[in-house]
């Protein structure tokens, strides 16, 4: 029943130069809104304000020079 | 003395030398002392010469680990033509008695107790000196390896496999990670922390509450995030899920999570040889519960990576994922946190996967992390672990890999800790009388929520999307139930039955749960498909423990195609953990690689214990280079080996040497604890590091000990060494020095070192000139 990642959701880990209102234009223009920053490793952990989904904003977000990776929140399962 | 030299009676020579010449007597007295100086010195050089090359039968013990026997008591066997007086005068010599005689009839074989003072290796050294005497030897300890007092110890085969049956399986003698005997060496240290990232732990049941990880810096439940970490009253860990302080372990069975985190965590360090349970491969260590898995046991990928940072920044050692994921590709963010466990020389030790696949082909992650990926190369604090049974196959789950998969573990039949199946509700919904009067609102897109009890197979009246039948196209509606709060629980989680009729995954519901009363929202689980007509007990998701204002709603969302019966909700509540788990009952057999990684975690644990200094690269080799080759694992793990927790730690242990000197006019002896010097005969010793020695100076006779020096220890009381140590023990004489030494009862411990060989006896010609230049002028 459990998808292979979080509906609604997404990691982007943007360039170290970037300032912080760029990324906030960036997500802004993808449609979507930062819940909390990992911080040992720099990466925004955001969610799509819309219906949008995970695979579009992905792809979207990649688009972005200043972006170095974005991926789905994907979901683990106890082994 | 006057009776010493009556023994010379039938010879009036020299009886009438002494009248005539009284120096003459001091001559003789003296030279019988130095030869009684050197006899006994010779014989405990000896004594130390045939324990280092075996000499001594060692029964148990290594450098690092001494062997331990009884002070004050020494097993003597009397030859057969042995008179009574011989037995005696040998007694009187070494200062022991005969407490008991073994093999009755004969009575040759004696246990002894020794005079107060007098030191074990000296007394075998004066018995064996008697011509009455076969044999002599300290009364050893029979120590076998290490098995602690719990209760269910029997039950994991895992640890020590006896060939016994386990859950109704016989195992093979042998297989199994030698647990027991890597507990003579060590096992745990409560410095050593470990992170747990599974579903939480059920941090009070009583094998587990003692070895729980503190956090000084948070003062429990006051609001406050006193240590400025960023997470509030985080004092056993966190709850990475749901974001709060409470990291229980949220059991729901079956079909949810039956208690993962809190079973791992058990294999690791539920407390040993407490008379309770079970005990981890660790007896004692400190367990950090870090929550990111839910009670369905999902866990997100942000939930994780939260919870590695934090156990970094707090100090652990290593952290045990026993989850993993078999779809999509390698995590660039994954990749990064693991990166930087590395580079902070965390190990992290992850499950291999139950899909019984090759993970050379399919990978799992982060298991496959252990080797290069296209997010990089393989990190060296990453090792994967497969399962076996307890006959030595891989177990038949497990994945697999030649390369990607590094070592393999026990994981079927693995009893562990539980928690506990009490609870106690924040609310509960049946629907079945007034629903109306319940509080839930229904809005949005195409909503036609509301109550029905048209559905066959339902109680009475259920909740659902679409009470006049099959749902719409393109709905987006919410059914959102009233506030309800958690404060004073813990471990809670919605649970309820749903009967459902969905497009696969085009249509479902999605659970939202809100902690500020509605007004914002996350999006914790969803369902989609079918459940063929019934209705299905299932945990929705995990609740926000200790909080409030809490709703959740329920959001239906369909496509512009395809529609069905949709949903039917049913005895809908919120369930929290009610009591602790009980030290009895609270315990159960679970299998999988989830179960083999926490075996490997326990054994980097004792690896630390035993020597904390190591780095990633060390640990690693300690774990893949020492274990226990086997035919079955060829193919399956990368060292074709089963862990080897004995041969791990050995692997890693240090030693100091403590070297104790003594000096003085006096006599006595040093001891230690735990045991090794006997100071006496053996005068360095090396001991297993990290940890420490306690040294007692014993004067014999009518010396006094004078105190320590060499700048380790002062004064007169024990010394504890932890590390290198040279130190001297000085004993002076009483008055009656001369006499003590006479009584032949042990003074000859003056000289110990080499480089005293020659000095010796000259130093006593030297006394005895003077002494009989004196008496020859008195007599004159």
């Amino acid at each position: 029943m459990a998808q292979p990642f979080v509906p609604g959701e997404v990691l982007v880990k943007f360039k170290p130069s970037v300032s912080p209102a760029r990324i906030d234009a960036i997500l802004k223009d993808s449609g979507a809104e930062l819940i909390a920053e990992i911080k040992g490793i720099g990466v925004h952990h955001v969610r799509i304000v819309g219906k949008e989904s995970v695979e579009s904003v992905v792809t979207k977000l990649s688009t972005f020079q200043e972006v170095e990776y974005v991926e789905p929140n994907f979901r683990f399962r106890t082994q | 003395m006057s009776s010493r030299i009556s023994d010379f009676g039938p010879n009036n020579w020299f009886r009438n030398s002494f009248r005539k010449w009284p120096w003459m007597k001091v001559l003789v007295v003296t030279l019988l002392l130095i030869s009684s100086v050197c006899l006994v010195w010779t014989s405990a050089r000896t004594a130390d010469t045939k324990r280092q090359s075996g000499g001594f039968t060692r029964l148990s013990g290594s450098e690092s680990q001494p062997a331990q026997y009884v002070p004050g008591e020494l097993i003597v066997k009397f030859r057969d033509a042995a008179s009574a007086a011989t037995i005696e005068a040998a007694h009187s010599a070494a200062g022991g008695r005969t407490i008991k005689t073994f093999l009755p009839g004969q009575s040759r074989l004696h246990h002894l107790k020794l005079n107060p003072g007098v030191v074990v290796e000296d007394a075998v050294s004066q018995y064996q000196q008697s011509p009455a005497v076969e044999y002599a030897e300290p009364n050893y300890l029979y120590q076998v390896a290490m098995i602690p007092n719990d209760t269910k110890f029997t039950s994991l085969w895992g640890l020590h496999n006896t060939g016994q049956t386990v859950n109704g399986t016989v195992g093979t003698i042998g297989v199994d990670i030698d647990a027991p005997q890597a507990w003579d060496l060590t096992t745990g240290n409560p410095n050593v922390i470990i992170g747990v990232v599974d579903t939480g732990i059920a941090y009070d049941h009583p094998d587990l509450a003692q070895n729980m990880w503190i956090n000084s810096g948070e003062i429990p439940n006051d609001g406050i995030d006193n240590d400025a970490n960023g997470f509030i009253d985080d004092v056993n860990g966190y709850d990475f899920v749901n974001g709060d302080s409470d990291p229980m372990d949220a059991p729901f069975s079956p079909g949810g999570n039956p208690g993962h985190g809190t079973h791992v965590a058990g294999t690791i360090a539920a407390a040993g040889d407490n008379g309770l349970g079970i005990t981890g491969v660790m007896h004692t260590a400190k367990l950090m519960a870090l929550k990111a898995g839910d009670v369905n046991g999902s866990f997100p990928l942000t939930a994780i990576l939260q919870a590695e940072d934090y156990a970094r920044l707090k100090g652990a050692r290593a952290i045990n994922a026993s989850f993993g994921r078999s779809s999509g590709p390698c995590s660039q963010s994954e990749y990064a946190m693991l990166s930087a466990l590395n580079t902070a020389g965390i190990m992290f030790l992850v499950a291999a996967g139950n899909d019984s696949v090759n993970s050379d082909a399919t990978p799992s992650y982060p298991a496959q992390y252990s080797v290069a990926t296209t997010c990089g190369p393989g990190l060296p604090n990453v090792i994967a672990v497969a399962a076996v049974d307890q006959n030595g196959e891989r177990a038949s789950f497990s994945n697999f890999g030649a390369t990607s998969v590094q070592i393999a573990a026990p994981g079927v039949n693995i009893n562990s800790t539980k928690p506990t199946s009490n609870f106690t509700r924040s609310f509960f919904h049946d629907y079945d009388s007034n629903p109306d009067n319940l509080g839930y609102t229904f809005t949005g897109t195409n909503n036609s929520w509301g109550f029905t009890n048209n559905v066959s197979l339902s109680p009475p009246t259920s909740l659902t999307d679409s009470p006049a039948g099959k749902y719409l196209n393109n709905t987006d509606s919410f059914s959102t139930g009233p506030m309800f709060s958690t404060l004073g629980l813990r471990g809670c989680r919605l649970i309820g039955s749903i009967r459902l009729a969905t497009e696969l995954n085009f249509d479902g519901f999605l659970l939202d749960i809100s902690r500020d009363g509605g007004a914002t929202w996350t999006t914790v689980s969803g369902v989609t498909g079918t459940t063929h007509g019934t209705f299905v007990k299932i945990p929705f998701s995990d609740i926000p423990d200790r909080s409030a204002n809490n709703r959740f709603r329920f959001n239906f969302i369909s496509d512009s195609s395809n529609v069905d019966d949709g949903g039917y909700f049913d005895n809908v509540g919120v369930a929290c953990t009610a009591g602790a788990p009980s030290g009895t009952t609270d315990y159960q057999f679970l299998k999988g690689t989830s179960m083999a990684t926490p075996h490997v975690t326990g054994v980097v644990g004792l690896v630390l214990a035993a020597n904390p200094n190591l780095n990633v690269a060390q640990i690693r080799d300690a774990i893949l280079n020492t274990g226990l080759p086997d035919p079955a694992l060829n193919g399956v793990v990368s060292t074709g080996s089963r862990l080897n927790a004995r041969n791990a730690v050995v692997s890693v242990v240090n030693n100091f040497t403590v070297t104790v000197t003594k000096a003085g006019t006096g006599t006595g002896a040093v001891t230690s604890n735990p045991s090794g010097i006997h100071c006496g005969a053996t005068c360095s010793r090396a001991f297993p590091s990290p940890g420490s020695v306690t040294l007692s100076a014993t004067p014999t006779g009518e010396s006094i000990f004078d105190g320590w020096t060499g700048g380790v220890c002062a004064g007169t009381g024990t010394c504890v060494v932890s590390t290198n140590a040279t130190l001297t023990a000085t004993f002076s004489t009483a008055p009656a020095a001369l006499a003590q030494a006479d009584g032949g009862g042990g003074g000859c411990t003056l000289a110990q070192s080499g480089k005293n060989d020659a000095l010796m006896p000259i130093l006593l010609l030297v006394i005895l000139g003077v002494l009989i230049w004196k008496v020859r002028r008195r007599s004159k």
